[in-house]
């Protein structure tokens, strides 16, 4: 049941703030984002709309913990059909950027962080790899970029990561979904 | 025995049933057979003295009920017969121009010059014994119905007609014709002048084929409408399990934007023709929101009670598999993706304007029905003044609503000759030839679409014009002026207007003009350093003249409007607020305070909240 006492009547504002989470507002629920979503149909515990919906009401822990929200491929079908323009696929990244900021960082995402911020990329150039792009007649490349570790360093992207939830984590889908995925 | 239309007025009824009674009795001693006329209402003489034209409206319409009903019309009472018989005589002044088309209309309120041109019909004495049809030898299509290239046309009048683009001249039924057939084709042109035009032109649908995830000319078995609607009822189709999807096109910021109000009931009623037919038939209407407000949700519960599916939710495309349409959707209800396989999918869409009229007119709509420009306090400003629309050309409506925007299409031309002069509109922008450029901004920047250019000269279409000084402002060269408002002048009143530690308040005058005298009327002080400047609009002033008043030495400019979506001049008060996001950014960049410019929306009778703004500017 969703209960409106849990409700966060800032988080819609505070997502609309973030970029790409501009056109929250204008959703009247006709599902097509549901209907159009690839992912959707082959899981149907993902459902852009039910996230939408629940942002637009408040429910801020179960949006944020859900591990749902991180299915979202950005495949844009949503984006094309939606009738009131609302870029939907951007909307779920405004809502994972403050998904993040709040401490609901998935373990993939810290992962990926640290080899950016060692290598500058999400794979490693070993000399095989140069080895063989010289081989195809293609120009070496770096083996790591340090301006990237700056960059990090510099945003405040590392600290959210870092951080735990302030609140408790309540869903209790999450948990045995973890390990479901964990057993596949 | 002879029947009439009994006229009964309004006194007989109700205060003289005993001469009715005798009537009704002398009536059938007689052999004559009354027949009582529904909805007939006053015959307009008690109204003659206040409005002669409102009291012939009223009697016209009686007639009007007992010629719908083919009859001659009998009534009791000597004032309705003279009312009566008097409208007959006028009525004379209708005339038809059947099978004609609009070439172009010139002039304005008072003065307009109609181009006609009326195609011959090529029958001519008709008595509907439909032997032409027999033997015409060309078939036609006309949208999934067929025809031939002669056929009924169950219009005014009640005869045949020939179809030129198809017909052949072959001359077959002219052979079988009783009456008299004319194959020539003939066009004749005349011009008529009126002094108001009202527009009835009705509406387009709009093109499914642009909402491309529903495959209209890509699938077999998809159609619109319009199609089903022939393909059912001439026999053609028998489907076993249809889709209806509503809103196509329609509520989509891509297509229409706007909801065109009727279209829910157009698929409730395709989806009765289908259950009407074939019982068997499974229906199912895939609808965003159903929304049959006022007596429609009978027929909406009878839908229901007939067993026809309904399932919220938006389709997000229409595919084939294994021969069969698949329509994929998701169950709103119960929060499940779902499919239906069906052989025919319905597209009910929304509807467009009739453009190529209002384009004739030199009224351009970018799309929109005019009545999304209907404004409380200036009326409905995308039309000149002698232009009415009625029915659907104003925006998509049902047959009830169509007749009561009819009848207020006929009064507003009546009150507006009722008066034997009409005044010119006030203020207008006036164009300074000398100064212009023709830079073109103008054009772009009129709400109206007042502005254009005419022999490579800026002209204004006086009749749209509403007055709101947009364009003078945004005129690099100042050519254009309104009467009583120009922005050089604006500059000069600033500059005598202004000394240090002065407030300026530049005021809308529709509402936060408005403000200042009510507060003058209820006795509030607000400081005597505030200077106030009346502009036709808050979009009226240029940063410009913010600057002059800065350097002039004011410490507060205060921007009053109307409320947000209470504009008088079609969002006028939004670009004052862009205008006014883009000072303060200079004026943080130049090192000005940026918060002592304010745009402030004051409705008109809101004196406290004018005084309280200004008195905290004061301080």
């Amino acid at each position: 049941m969703i209960d409106l006492k849990n409700a966060d009547p800032h988080f819609k504002w505070e997502t609309i703030k973030k970029e790409g989470g501009k056109g929250l507002l204008k959703c009247f629920g006709c599902s097509d984002c549901a209907a159009s979503c690839p992912v959707r149909y082959f899981d149907e515990r993902y459902n852009p709309r039910k996230i939408i919906r629940l942002t637009l009401l408040g429910m801020k822990n179960e949006v944020l913990s859900s591990p749902f929200l991180w299915f979202c491929a950005h495949c844009h079908a949503c984006t094309e059909r939606c009738p009131q323009g609302i870029m939907v696929a951007d909307l779920i990244n405004a809502i994972k950027n403050y998904a993040v900021e709040q401490g609901y960082c998935p373990e993939a995402y810290k992962l990926q962080l640290d080899l950016l911020k060692r290598l500058g990329r999400l794979y490693e150039v070993e000399d095989f790899d140069l080895k063989k792009r010289q081989r195809l007649g293609l120009p070496p490349t770096d083996k790591t970029i340090p301006e990237v570790a700056k960059i990090v360093e510099y945003t405040n992207i590392i600290k959210y990561a870092n951080s735990k939830p302030q609140v408790p984590n309540t869903n209790q889908d999450d948990s045995s979904c973890q390990e479901k995925m964990e057993k596949e | 025995m002879k029947k009439y239309a009994l006229f009964l007025g309004c006194t007989v009824p109700v205060r003289a049933q005993h001469y009715e009674l005798s009537a009704r009795n002398v009536a059938k001693e007689l052999n004559i057979e009354f027949a009582d006329m529904k909805d007939a209402s006053c015959c307009g003489f008690p109204l003659k003295a206040v409005d002669a034209e409102t009291s012939l409206l009223l009697a016209a319409r009686n007639i009007g009920i007992a010629s719908k009903m083919n009859l001659d019309l009998i009534t009791l009472c000597n004032s309705c017969t003279a009312m009566l018989s008097d409208a007959q005589k006028q009525m004379k002044n209708i005339e038809y121009s059947l099978n004609s088309e609009v070439k172009d209309i010139k002039g304005q309120v008072g003065n307009y010059k109609i181009n006609v041109q009326t195609r011959s019909r090529g029958v001519i004495e008709c008595n509907n014994c439909g032997k032409c049809i027999n033997v015409c030898p060309v078939e036609v299509d006309d949208e999934g119905k067929k025809r031939k290239a002669i056929y009924y046309v169950p219009t005014y009048p009640d005869m045949h007609a020939i179809d030129y683009d198809t017909c052949t001249k072959c001359g077959e039924c002219i052979k079988v014709c009783q009456g008299k057939i004319e194959l020539d084709h003939k066009i004749t042109e005349k011009e008529i002048s009126a002094g108001a035009v009202v527009l009835a032109t009705g509406l387009n649908w709009y093109d499914v084929s642009k909402v491309e995830e529903y495959g209209y000319h890509r699938l077999d078995g998809v159609m619109t409408t319009i199609e089903f609607e022939r393909a059912v009822a001439s026999g053609q189709l028998k489907p076993n399990k249809v889709v209806i999807i509503y809103c196509v096109g329609s509520r989509d910021s891509k297509h229409l934007p706007y909801c065109s109000k009727i279209c829910c009931f157009l698929g409730l009623k395709e989806a009765k023709l289908i259950k009407d037919r074939f019982p068997d038939t499974q229906v199912y209407i895939v609808a965003m929101d159903m929304r049959s407000y006022g007596t429609f949700e009978y027929f909406y519960n009878k839908l229901r009670e007939l067993g026809v599916s309904f399932i919220k939710g938006k389709p997000s495309e229409v595919f084939k598999r294994n021969g069969n349409l698949v329509v994929r959707t998701e169950d709103l209800y119960t929060n499940e993706l779902l499919e239906i396989e069906a052989d025919t999918v319905v597209l009910s869409s929304g509807f467009v304007p009739d453009n190529p009229t209002f384009d004739k007119l030199g009224i351009k709509l970018n799309g929109d029905f005019p009545v999304l420009f209907e404004n409380a306090g200036l009326g409905n400003t995308a039309l000149p003044r002698g232009i009415f629309t009625a029915g659907s050309a104003t925006f998509p409506s049902g047959v009830r609503d169509t007749l009561i925007d009819a009848r207020k299409a006929a009064f507003s031309v009546l009150s507006l000759f009722k008066h034997d002069k009409i005044e010119t509109k006030q203020p207008n922008a006036q164009i300074n030839e000398d100064l212009c450029s023709v830079c073109r901004m103008c054009i772009g920047t009129c709400p109206y679409n007042a502005v254009s250019i005419v022999d490579d000269k800026i002209k204004v279409n006086e009749e749209l014009c509403m007055g709101c000084g947009i364009c003078s402002i945004t005129c690099p060269s100042y050519a254009i002026q309104l009467e009583g408002f120009n922005p050089r002048g604006l500059f000069n009143q600033i500059r005598t207007l202004i000394k240090k530690g002065d407030i300026l308040a530049l005021l809308c005058r529709w509402s936060a003009y408005n403000a200042t005298d009510k507060a003058a009327y209820d006795k509030y002080s607000y400081p005597e350093n505030v200077k106030i400047i009346r502009v036709p609009c808050s979009s009226a002033v240029d940063p410009s003249h913010v600057m002059l008043a800065l350097l002039s030495g004011a410490k507060g400019i205060l921007i009053g409007g109307c409320y947000p979506d209470a504009c008088h001049y079609a969002k006028g008060n939004f670009r004052a607020r862009a205008r006014e996001q883009m000072l303060k950014l200079n004026l943080d960049l130049l090192g000005f305070n940026k918060n002592i410019v304010r745009l402030e929306w004051i409705g008109k009778d809101e004196a406290n909240k004018f005084v309280e703004i200004v008195e905290k500017m004061n301080k």
